[in-house]
């Protein structure tokens, strides 16, 4: 069987979700034997980005003109491309203020002086510039989710989708209801599961790292929260950690 | 007069008893403080006089996700697994309620062989119960599905066997029961829980309930998740980096929005499509069991819905009867 | 100890033979089954379904478009629209499949004996509808006329137009097509362009006694039977065949529900009549 191509690259990001399927040890000789890493910046030398791949796996989110030039290329070589992780989704932490500061006022406090600033614009979600086949979602992705998608990818398809809140999988591992039981603020209910509940199970509330469930209830998660004393300022702000920009009127 | 007393002080000696009917389970509390059906293997964590468990048992016979096949070089096989024997001890009459209809669902025509598997090997020992405010089962001794039923009683328990493997449980437990003049509860023996069964017609009732609920519905599924007779479930393959595969079944909530949908179509759009769906299989029932509802009033919907919502106000509110 | 029953979750293997593009995201795949699952798939009724298995992408409920052949092998009209038909249309002669059914009940085909019967078929509907007509064509001396109505988006989409014409040129069944769109000028001969109940509108025919098999888009049921029951037809005879996904195929996983029904034990062919008290049904 021909080997599968592949392109794994990161834009404005923390390199999180590529080290993601360098943590998958147990399935590193498979992808290793079954795939062709073409371009892999972050863990060999000498790829070649120009492709053509299968697939491009590429996280972070777009903030700067080489993060656009690199995304159409990718997207231009590969006949798949996977947004890798929730920035690359969502515009992730790096967006998170995007609707509170103007880039302007953030360059000023990062690099600070009159000097010059390095190009760049409010960090964007992959889709706002290109089409994507397919979101691998999670600050960072789970381990399963990635291995799930290289091993849809050999057998020529894409894995099922799942679309269920945080909270269907909570319950189902019997943690306590952080936001009933224990007034926290948890934003399972409109968050998408299939990381069976990772933070909760611990006691941690859920912070919406995976981003958006399908017709998500997002007014009235947001009643929830303020019926519990939390502050509108304080709610949103948790909200946007991982994405911006929620419609917090959406009932669906 | 029969032997059918268990003194309280004997229940460690009774439970060691059951063991001998397979590994002992029953409501203990976990360290987060959730009550849950687990094993036991210190009489002390067990707690007999609960309220209710925040899943139903019916995670014994249904696992929340559970593998229905394998596949490799296109050929897909049985998983061989031999499920264990477990005796479930200390359960509710709803949730025996919840486990008969189950039965009635997957040990039909076609048995469901994994269900069928699980069920084979699990000994159930019931436990009267004191209902709470979320409750509300109309016959809370009612206990017929079951093998070993235990009423409480001042000092102790009644003990009564109700299959062959109760009659078992009842030799290998007999020096530990004692004659008693207490007699058994009169509707110990009946079946017949929850809320009554409604007219399909109040799906479309224009009760602005209805509208209500779908605007605060959070579609987090623990409804259903928790609810001792929904057993929906999703099909879904994953294929393996080796070429192989597996094919699942998940736990599924027809609030979701993939619930009714087909390739470029959703036959139940909105949330209050959903909600009457959810209505009419809960109280109405499905084919073979139109007519039955499968609510056995245990109260776990109501205990874990983030917003309150309880489906027995639409049918209250149009004149059906609620018994709490 | 007693025969152990096979796993009704279980899928008999079956191989590609061959696939027929019909059109751009349409193909005819004929596939062979295991000789164990052929007693079970000799009972199969027009109407009923199977589940489709592709290995890695999962299962798909579909209606064969023919009686299985003396061989065993079976045709399926298969659109590329979802995650397993995608993979399926990449499969290439020889490739595994699974299958399991045949599943629900079919069409009353006893009780339609000796009645006229009017196949009303859009874009896809053909082909659970093209499997009852092969039944009717092969048993012709037990039932009454038989018409075929078919609509489809433009005469490009419309499957099986040269077999359909050859039928009805020996004679056996009246053939009607019609599309809602014609390019202008195309040298194919051409049909009237025009919706199915355009259609259904200037035909005459003994409606009382007529039994109707509808199977198309969603929308088409509802003015269809509105049109046929005016025209005569009893809504116990117009006979539909609904599409839902079917996860499971034996009425557990409920993602098939119909009001208080099972499209996959109850259907997938109902009466007008009977879904007349379930007004999401359509």
């Amino acid at each position: 069987m021909k080997p599968v191509r592949l392109a794994i690259a990161g834009l404005t990001a923390c390199s999180g979700c590529q080290l993601t399927l360098l943590n998958c040890e147990d399935e590193l000789a498979d992808v290793l034997r079954r795939f062709e890493l073409v371009y892999f910046p972050m863990a060999q030398s000498g790829g070649r980005k120009e492709g053509p791949f299968d697939a491009a796996l590429v996280e972070g989110a777009v903030s700067t003109p080489a993060d656009l030039d690199m995304l159409f290329s990718l997207r231009n070589a590969s006949r798949l491309l996977v947004a890798y992780g929730t920035c690359a989704a969502f515009g992730g932490v790096a967006a998170m203020n995007n609707g509170q500061s103007t880039r302007e006022e953030l360059l000023r406090t990062v690099y600070g002086g009159q000097g010059s600033l390095p190009e760049s614009f409010a960090p964007a979600p992959f889709g706002n510039f290109v089409s994507v086949d397919w979101t691998i979602r999670g600050c960072p992705p789970e381990k399963d989710e990635v291995v799930e998608l290289l091993a849809a990818l050999l057998a020529g398809t894409l894995p099922p989708v799942r679309s269920y809140p945080v909270c269907t999988e909570c319950r189902s591992r019997e943690n306590l209801c952080l936001l009933l039981e224990k007034g926290e603020l948890c934003l399972g209910p409109v968050i998408q599961g299939g990381c069976n509940a990772r933070c909760p199970a611990t006691g941690i509330a859920c912070e919406g790292c995976r981003g958006p469930v399908r017709e998500a209830n997002v007014a009235q998660e947001l009643e929830l929260l303020l019926e519990r004393g939390f502050g509108r300022d304080e709610i949103e702000r948790r909200m946007n950690r991982f994405k911006p920009g929620w419609d917090y009127g959406q009932r669906r | 007069m029969e032997k059918s007393f268990l003194e309280a002080t004997r229940l460690n000696g009774f439970l060691e008893k059951l063991r001998l009917f397979g590994a002992l389970h029953g409501p203990t509390v976990t360290d987060a403080g959730v009550t849950t059906f687990a094993p036991v293997t210190d009489p002390a964590q067990l707690l007999t006089d609960y309220r209710r468990t925040q899943i139903p048992p019916k995670k014994y016979l249904l696992p929340f996700r559970e593998q229905l096949l394998s596949y490799r070089d296109g050929r897909y096989a049985e998983p061989a697994e031999a499920p264990p024997a477990i005796v479930l001890f200390a359960l509710h009459p709803c949730d025996l309620a919840g486990i008969a209809y189950l039965d009635r669902v997957f040990l039909g025509d076609n048995t469901d062989p994994g269900y069928a598997a699980r069920r084979a090997r699990l000994t159930l020992v019931g436990i009267s119960c004191e209902p709470d405010d979320f409750c509300f089962c109309s016959a809370p001794d009612a206990a017929a599905n079951c093998d070993a039923f235990l009423a409480t009683t001042k000092n102790g328990y009644l003990f009564s066997a109700l299959t062959a493997r109760g009659e078992e449980i009842a030799a290998a437990a007999a020096d530990l029961l004692s004659a008693s003049d207490v007699s058994q509860p009169a509707a110990a023996l009946q079946s017949g829980t929850g809320v009554a069964p409604q007219d399909p017609e109040l799906r479309f009732s224009d009760n602005p309930l209805w509208q209500k609920f779908a605007d605060t519905c959070v579609s987090c599924g623990a409804c259903s998740v928790c609810c001792p007779t929904c057993y929906c479930f999703d099909v879904r393959e994953y294929p393996a980096l080796d070429g192989g595969g597996v094919r699942i079944r998940e736990w599924d909530n027809c609030l979701f929005a993939t619930h009714g949908e087909v390739a470029g179509a959703n036959f139940r759009p909105t949330r209050l499509d959903r909600l009457r769906y959810r209505f009419l299989h809960k109280y109405c029932g499905f084919t073979p069991l139109q007519g039955i509802t499968s609510c056995v009033g245990c109260g776990r919907c109501k205990a874990v819905c983030p917003v309150g919502i309880d489906l027995r106000e639409l049918f209250c509110a149009a004149g059906g009867e609620m018994s709490s | 100890m007693s025969e152990r029953v096979r796993d009704m979750h279980l899928p008999f293997t079956a191989r590609l033979l061959e696939r027929t593009e019909l059109t751009e995201d349409t193909a005819l795949f004929r596939i062979a089954p295991e000789e164990a699952a052929l007693p079970q798939l000799s009972r199969f009724v027009p109407g009923q379904f199977v589940q489709i298995s592709v290995p890695g992408a999962g299962e798909v409920p579909i209606s064969p478009a023919d009686l299985p052949g003396g061989d065993g092998t079976l045709e399926l009209c298969v659109r590329r629209v979802g995650h397993v038909t995608e993979l399926l249309h990449q499969q290439l002669p020889g490739a595994p499949l699974g299958i399991r059914g045949p599943f629900g009940n079919g069409f009353p085909l006893k009780e339609m004996a000796g009645h006229p019967v009017l196949l009303l078929a859009g874009g896809l509907g053909i082909a659970p509808l093209r499997s009852l007509l092969m039944h009717l064509l092969r048993h012709r001396d037990r039932f009454g006329e038989i018409t075929l109505m078919y609509g489809a988006r433009q005469p490009r989409v419309m499957l099986f137009r040269e077999e359909l014409a050859a039928l009805a040129a020996r004679g056996e069944m009246r053939l009607y097509l019609t599309v809602d769109f014609a390019p202008e000028t195309n040298g194919i001969q051409s049909c009237a362009v025009g919706l199915l109940p355009d259609l259904l509108k200037g035909f005459r025919f003994d409606a009382a006694a007529t039994y109707a098999a509808v199977c198309g888009p969603p929308p088409l049921y509802r003015c269809l039977i509105a049109d046929l029951e005016q025209a005569g037809v009893a809504s116990g005879r117009i006979m539909l065949s609904l599409e839902r996904r079917m996860r499971c195929g034996v009425g557990r996983c409920c993602h098939c529900g119909i009001g208080q029904k099972l499209c996959c034990v109850d259907g997938p062919v109902f009466r007008a009549g009977e879904l007349k008290a379930i007004p999401e049904a359509l």
